[in-house]
């Protein structure tokens, strides 16, 4: 007697979400996009500084949320940095371009 | 998936190893509160760990939408009904007509045990953080190498 292997769901692709990711996207200019991600950063670098404060006055909740908040907002801003640094790259390329 | 999510899931698992700490303190430190104010010796107290209920839609899609914070552990004190330790000391003044004293069902020997072993889960909940965090930055480096 054979068992035969359990078969993979047949979704189709405009079940998923990502379909309807893309299509949001596709509607959503890259500036604006771009400045909702700084503005979240900027929120993830705000809350590290209350709860650094909260530690400092001793009503932080416990010292692995104040580390954790500071680890994800360096993480944030690590990936904006490296983001920027990608954007400028291919605008430099752009204009070093011979016209 | 998000890499944020590994934070959340770790950050539960610390604060369900703090929570354990602070039980193993109190039981500690009432480790000798033979009369409380009914009379009583002090109830040992204990930390009951239940597995997280993800969402349903969690469940059905087998976290592929990266929430894993539902799947974190949960952590719920509750009293134990371990038996108080009964102590022959006539002269106390709480002891029964027998002579006993009932002290609190703490033995302090297997809270020891119990501390260092809060003490390793809570390191391994930051290693595992820290590999994340690694892997995040690491990721971060795709394309600067020359």
């Amino acid at each position: 007697m054979t068992i035969s292997p359990i078969a993979a769901l047949a979704a189709s692709a405009s079940d998923l979400p990502t379909a309807q990711l893309e299509a949001q996207r596709a509607r959503i200019p890259f500036s604006s996009w771009l400045s909702g991600q700084v503005q979240q950063v900027n929120d993830r670098l705000s809350q590290a500084d209350m709860l650094t404060r909260q530690l400092a006055v001793g009503d932080a909740p416990s010292i692995h949320q104040v580390m954790i908040a500071l680890e994800k907002a360096r993480l944030s801003l690590e990936l904006l940095v490296q983001v920027r640094d990608k954007a400028l790259e291919s605008y430099q390329t752009l204009m070093q371009m011979q016209v | 998936m998000n890499i944020y999510s590994i934070f959340d899931v770790s950050a539960a698992g610390m604060s369900l190893e703090r929570m354990r700490l602070e039980v193993s303190a109190i039981n500690l430190a009432n480790a000798d509160a033979a009369r409380g104010p009914n009379g009583a010796p002090f109830t040992p107290l204990q930390v009951v760990v239940r597995p997280g209920a993800p969402a349903f839609a969690d469940l059905l899609q087998g976290y592929s939408s990266g929430n894993l914070a539902g799947a974190a552990p949960t952590g719920q004190i509750e009293r134990s009904d371990a038996p108080p330790r009964e102590i022959y000391e006539p002269g106390n003044p709480a002891a029964d007509a027998r002579g006993f004293v009932s002290y609190p069902g703490i033995d302090p020997v297997s809270e020891m045990v119990q501390l260092i072993s809060i003490t390793r889960a809570y390191e391994a909940n930051v290693s595992a953080l820290n590999a994340g965090r690694q892997m995040a930055l690491k990721a971060l480096q795709i394309g600067n190498g020359l």
